[in-house]
């Protein structure tokens, strides 16, 4: 083992939450479980007596959430509790220092970047030259990857340990935590489909078991916008599993025609022998993308996100925001030669649509919605839109990628930050809140630096790769998608300083409404600062919200990204005057939101309850009705279709299987009556038909004998 | 040389008898015990033939044969050979019965309606079973096949739910009659090929493949022999799978059946009739199967998606999985009949006989990954039903907050089951897929959609009963105990084993696979 | 007219009859256990006017036929035989009678369907 090559150890990675999540599993948790008070036996109702007797020695456990809800504030965490989240995050700590270390040595090395590491791991099995084998594949986009998920996922850990104190799951909060680190690690690393799709797949599990960490809550009161975790988590891993479906059958036929998973000899197909036409990687690889439209929460897979939000805020930020839904971003980057060269250019319009059209089409809805996760959660989606328009109208991946990596840093900042605000006021309607910057000085800040970001103001670091964005789509001659997304940009500063402004200032707000003084907070109780490890990660990610964007001057990002491929240098973004236009839509935006929420001189009823747009707003509202679109088509129509499969068993094939049954009995019944019992009778027959038989022959014989 | 294999088969029976003569106090001990050890022995067959070649067809790793009946009449030559022998296809499902019947056992600890009777029920059921997988002649392993059908009659009936009669009845028809018609097909077969020997090494070889080419005049067409021989001893293991539209015995037999019954029915005895099509079908009449492989792959899928939907809309836990196993059996017959198909639907990359072998072996995983999932996911049921006395999915709600371990165990089960990487049921599935799809494409894709829909409702099932508020029905619940717990637990270590390292299992079914491949392709895929 | 062996025949397959007819039509079991002894009569009574009539008579190989006396056995046979089963089927009757207090065979259905 060579330590001076990091990158030889990127196995380690995985394996260090992987280690920690076995270790706490069996462990810390099972002594923390042991420790709780147990609570005293229930005696079971009448007539179940003699079995609670079967089974005596069960411990009564510690009931979890029955009360549903919210996370604990003010009860007290278990010593072994602590300790499952400290081997959490120190296990994040180790793999987040490897994953620099990998980063750093890429860097400068563009042979390295281009080629990257291969490490074989162990084999599944093989049939003649197909093999399936648990490899890992670490090149710079694995690297950038990595640095991603293990940094965020680290500051989300720390930030955990404030934020679900006292929590009655909070041991089994930071074992999902590790086990979601362990699998979105498996699915960067991989170096094959195979490998890819398990971590595909388990991070879709690690979602589902922490949006339903609430799993005994009760639903939400009726007209409340918060979703329910129940339901949110099964919507969320069908609905993936739907993209999946797609995303099998993409591999499936890149698989026959190839015979290889790896990406690698995907990714050069022309030096592989291969029987598969342009047509046919086309079909592929839009049905590859179908899997990164559930994942990455596109129209029309992109229902699942906003329920998604049921789970506890950082996970929101961890997975549901900053890097699993940026899983389908990374697939199709990982494979954007066969996207870009292999395939035909259908493929790749597929994906440019769908992300333009996602990244409006979710924008429009985050102006209506009043929930502060709601709103985070559609512009997470606009944002994945965005990615995916990035990766479709440029040359390399290197666009798309770069605004997936800054976007990491400053949504997962804004989750956070509402995290914060949630845990400071016990709510997460915007219209409970306003003027929250005097008591969260910290989280009002560093989410102001967040927004900016977002908006694309510079020199925040949304504003080079978003700006990245949409100077590659207008000179790369889609004007469409840039006149889609610009028109977003503006959508995306307005929604994201209106809720700015309704959460942390508001009318009469210092600084002209942007820096609240509590004069016109409209919830309860008292809002506090939350604690400094809650605070840390806010700070840390506010830092890296500001500084990421400057890794793409001179190239930078890009270079390393490529392996140095780019030559056309993007030394500064302002000598092009698109940036001016749109720096000034992000603006507008901004004024706009101002003019509404922070100064208050333009009311909103202007446009809810004016009869034209009314009927928008409504629609905007509701979410385009799609989720009751869905619910019809899947009452009426999967389950409509199953009952008729049911009923046929139950009448068709069970009518002909007891019908002759029946038949048999019924023939049996009517001829049983012949069967009198009488020896006499039969005797009689017997005698009977002998005679008849002697008659017969008589007959026969004097008639042959004639 | 020591018959150990007849011993593994024998011991059940010997266990049953001795059963019977103990008191009743002692019939829960001496069966967990007698289980144990013939669970323990068949591991020693495995892990004492490990380092040897892991045998085929012609070259079983461990073989016990005896002149059995030997009769000339006239021309014809009737013969049957007591012949055992075991090699990959057939170990893996010797261990799991020998695993689950220990386990049905352990799970039967509380029954007390005669239970001396019971238990020895149970051993004759897993004597039955132990026959059908390790018999090497045709007419023995005719002759196990049906021994398994009166302990399974009278466990249904006796010991089952409320219409156990009905269902133990429907059971027994639907089974006889494709066993009556297997049985034709069986003599047809014997009487093809040379009438001199039933077992499985003469049977499976191209010389008698070659015999059974040619055509019967049939209602003034001509049919191909194969095919009428294919289809004669398709039925029984049709019935058994359950293939549609001959499945509707399952859903009763399961729903009344006992849990334990329940586990050992969907865990190998549906295997016996998975077993049947490869062994016997594929492996004797390769050109029956390759012809019908089309239509094949038509009814897996409609057995994978009819399954599913069927299960989407059931009230009944219990009825659920049992549709569940359904839809999961498909997967065998979609691998079998892809392993079977005269040709490639899409120009492969690759050797074609590699994806052939792909296929067929993810079937034969699906065979052993479905009993252990499965057998779980009914175990499961059964803890919850011995508490609350019902099934029904709607009745429950929240009770994860009571029953916290069993909640973690069911969801591993019912992820197991929805093919979730890491678990067992995603490596056969993949398996199978990755195979059959350079082969029956369409029929692949439409199973492959049975995914998403098992996702469906075996999550909604969990959303229902054991997620949201505690319906204070059930407040009074208390959780799974240790004795409850340990099936599951040994259950998901090996569906955990075999997600994440699956290479044994491989190493044992891949050989006897790949040599019945290449007997069928030099006798049938290359015409 | 001659006495021959036409008169015995006819004689036993009228006794046949008679017994048979009873044996059907009577509801009364010892009724009918009498018709069975007449059938079993006739039937010995065509067995020896068959067996009288051989007497002197040689087969194909030269063998004496009568000289056998193959159908008197098979009568004495029958009248044995008779006998038991009469002793039998009284006993039987009688314990009928005893516990049902009748013996029309009509009632006596305890295992007809």
């Amino acid at each position: 083992m060579d330590f001076s090559k990091p990158v030889q150890l990127a196995w380690l990675v995985p394996v260090l939450p992987l280690v920690a999540l076995i270790l706490n599993f069996l462990v810390f948790r099972m002594i923390e479980v042991a420790g709780r008070p147990k609570a005293p036996a229930v005696a079971g109702p009448q007539g179940h007596d003699d079995h609670s007797a079967d089974a005596p020695a069960a411990p009564a456990p510690a009931d979890e959430h029955d009360s549903g809800g919210g996370h604990g504030h003010g009860g007290t965490t278990p010593f072994w509790a602590q300790v499952v989240s400290l081997v959490a995050l120190g296990a994040m700590v180790l793999a987040f220092a490897l994953s620099v270390a990998i980063a750093l040595e890429f860097n400068g090395d563009p042979g390295l970047q281009q080629r990257g590491v291969d490490l074989h791991l162990y084999e599944w099995f093989h049939f003649g030259s197909l093999t399936y084998n648990i490899d890992f594949h670490v090149d710079a986009l694995t690297a950038v990857m990595l640095i991603v998920v293990t940094g965020v996922s680290m500051l989300v850990h720390l930030y955990s340990i404030g934020y679900m104190a006292g929590d009655p799951g909070y041991s089994r909060f930071f074992i999902e935590l590790s086990l979601f680190t362990f699998s979105m690690l498996l699915l960067v690393l991989g170096a094959n489909f195979l490998v890819l799709f398990i971590g595909w797949e388990l991070v879709g599990l690690s979602s589902y078991l922490l949006i339903g960490f609430f799993f005994n809550a009760s639903p939400p009161p009726a007209g409340s916008e918060v979703p329910y975790p129940p339901p949110a988590q099964l919507k969320a891993f069908v609905t993936t599993r739907v993209g999946d479906f797609g995303f099998l059958i993409g591999i499936l036929i890149l698989w026959v025609t190839t015979g290889t998973f790896t990406f690698t000899n995907l990714n050069t197909l022309h030096d592989h022998p291969t029987t598969a036409t342009q047509a046919m990687v086309t079909i592929a690889m839009i049905l590859v993308f179908c899997g990164a439209v559930g994942k990455s929460a596109q129209f029309p897979l992109h229902v699942w996100l906003p329920d998604a939000m049921a789970g506890p805020t950082p996970v929101s930020a961890l997975i549901h925001a900053a890097t699993m839904v940026a899983a389908g971003v990374y697939l199709v980057a990982r494979l954007f030669p066969l996207y870009a060269e292999f395939a035909g250019p259908q493929s790749l319009m597929v994906v440019g649509g769908i992300g333009t059209f996602t990244a409006i089409f979710a924008a429009t809805i985050a102006l209506t919605q009043n929930d502060i996760k709601g709103v985070l959660a559609y512009s997470t989606i606009s944002q994945l839109g965005y990615m995916f328009a990035g990766l479709a109208v440029a040359e390399h991946n290197n666009v798309g990628i770069f605004h997936l990596f800054t976007h990491a840093f400053f949504k997962a900042l804004l989750f956070l930050g509402s995290g914060s605000v949630i845990h400071a006021i016990g709510a997460q309607d915007l219209r409970k809140m306003g003027g929250l910057a005097k008591w969260l000085p910290v989280t009002a800040g560093t989410f102001l630096i967040a927004n900016l970001a977002i908006s694309g103001i510079p020199p925040f670091s949304g504003f080079f790769s978003k700006d990245l964005i949409l100077e590659t789509a207008y000179t790369r001659g889609h004007y469409l998608i840039y006149g889609v997304l610009l028109f977003t940009a503006f959508l995306t500063a307005f929604y994201m300083f209106r809720l700015f402004f309704m959460a942390f200032g508001g009318r009469g707000s210092a600084w002209a409404g942007f820096w609240g003084n509590g004069q016109n907070y409209r919830g309860e109780g008292h809002p506090h600062e939350s604690p400094w490890v809650m605070t840390f990660p806010l700070i840390v990610l506010a830092f890296m919200s500001i500084v990421a964007g400057f890794f793409s001057l001179g190239n930078g990002f890009s270079q390393y990204l490529t392996g140095g491929a780019i030559v056309e240098p993007y030394q500064s973004p302002f000598v092009n005057p698109l940036t001016w236009i749109s720096v000034a839509a992000g603006l507008l935006g901004i004024a706009l939101a101002w003019g509404m929420y922070g100064l208050e001189v333009v009311s909103p009823k202007l446009f809810t309850e004016n009869p034209v747009t009314r009927p928008v707003y409504l629609l905007l509202k509701n979410h385009y009705y799609i989720d009751e679109l869905y619910g019809a088509g899947i009452k009426y129509g999967v389950l409509g279709i199953s009952k008729g499969f049911e009923l046929f068993d139950k009448y068709v094939i069970d009518g002909v299987a007891n019908g002759i049954g029946s038949l048999t009995r019924g023939i049996g019944k009517v001829t049983s009556r012949s069967e009198t019992g009488f020896v006499q009778n039969y005797g009689a027959a017997l005698f009977g038909g002998a005679l008849v038989l002697m008659i017969a022959l008589f007959v026969v014989v004097s008639a042959i004998g004639h | 040389m020591f018959p150990l294999l007849s011993t593994i088969v024998f011991a059940p029976l010997v266990g049953a008898v001795l059963i019977l003569a103990l008191p009743e106090r002692v019939s829960r001990q001496a069966a967990a015990a007698i289980t144990l050890i013939i669970f323990a022995l068949t591991l020693a067959l495995y892990f004492g033939l490990q380092g040897q070649s892991t045998g085929t067809v012609a070259n079983p790793v461990w073989k016990e044969s005896l002149p059995w009946i030997n009769i000339h009449l006239g021309n014809v030559h009737f013969r049957i050979d007591y012949a055992l022998g075991t090699d990959g296809l057939s170990m893996p499902m010797l261990i799991l019965n020998g695993l689950l019947s220990f386990l049905a056992v352990v799970s039967s600890w509380h029954i007390e309606k005669r239970i001396k009777f019971y238990m020895a029920l149970l051993l004759l059921l897993e004597f039955g079973v132990m026959g059908v997988f390790a018999a090497f002649d045709l007419f023995l392993f005719f002759l196990f096949w049906e021994v398994e059908l009166i302990p399974m009659f009278l466990l249904i009936g006796i010991w089952g739910g409320a219409r156990r009669e009905y269902a133990a009845w429907k059971f027994l028809i639907f089974t006889f009659v494709g066993s009556a018609i297997t049985l034709a097909g069986i003599f047809f077969l014997y009487f093809q090929t040379g009438g001199a020997s039933a077992r499985f090494e003469d049977l499976a070889t191209p010389a008698a493949h070659a015999m059974l080419d040619g055509s019967l005049p049939i209602f003034g067409g001509a049919i191909p022999t194969a095919l009428v021989i294919f289809l004669l001893l398709f039925a029984a293991f049709a019935v058994k799978l359950p293939m549609w539209p001959v499945h509707t015995w399952l859903p009763d037999a399961h729903t009344e059946a006992p849990t334990a019954v329940s586990v050992l029915l969907a865990g190998v005895l549906l295997k016996m009739g998975a077993y049947g099509i490869i062994r016997i079908c594929f492996g004797f009449v390769p050109q029956g199967v390759t012809l019908a492989a089309t239509v094949l792959g038509i009814f897996a899928a409609i057995n994978v998606i009819w399954g599913a939907g069927a299960s989407m809309v059931q009230q009944d836990m219990k009825k659920m999985i049992a549709y569940a196993s359904v839809s999961h059996m498909g997967y065998i017959i979609l691998g079998v009949a892809a392993a079977a198909a005269a040709s490639t639907q899409i120009a492969t990359q690759g050797d074609v006989s590699a994806f052939r072998e792909a296929a067929l072996t993810g079937a034969a995983l699906q065979m052993f990954t479905h009993g252990t999932i499965t057998g779980m996911l009914f175990f499961c049921v059964g803890v919850l039903y011995d508490k609350a006395h019902i099934r029904d999915i709607d009745a429950f709600g929240g009770i994860a907050a009571k029953m916290p371990i069993l909640a973690v165990l069911y969801s591993v089960a019912c992820f197991a089951s929805l093919g979730l990487p890491a678990l067992s049921g995603f490596v056969a599935e993949y398996l199978t897929f990755t195979g059959s799809f350079a082969f029956l494409p369409v029929q692949t894709i439409i199973s492959a959609f049975g995914v998403v829909l098992t996702a469906g409702y075996l999550l909604w099932m969990l959303r229902r009963s054991f997620f949201g508020p505690l319906n204070i029905k059930w407040t009074w619940l208390t959780d799974a105990t240790p004795r409850q717990a340990f099936p599951l637990v040994v259950l998901a270590l090996i569906i955990l084993f075999i997600g994440v390292y699956p290479k044994p299992m491989m190493d044992l079914l891949a050989p006897s696979l790949h040599h019945l491949l290449q007997t069928v392709s030099a006798s049938a895929l290359t015409r | 007219m001659a006495v021959n062996l036409y008169s015995f025949l006819v004689l036993g397959a009228l006794l046949f009859a008679i017994g048979l007819f009873g044996a059907l039509s009577r509801r009364n079991a010892v009724s009918i256990l009498m018709s069975i002894e007449i059938m079993l009569n006739a039937v010995n009574i065509t067995l020896v006017a068959f067996a009288s009539a051989f007497i002197g008579k040689t087969d194909a190989a030269g063998q004496a036929v009568g000289a056998r006396l193959t159908g008197q056995i098979f009568a004495v046979f029958i009248i044995t035989v008779a006998a038991a089963e009469a002793a039998v089927a009284l006993a039987m009757i009688i314990a009928i009678y005893r516990r049902r207090s009748t013996i029309d065979v009509g009632e006596i259905n305890l295992m007809r369907w």
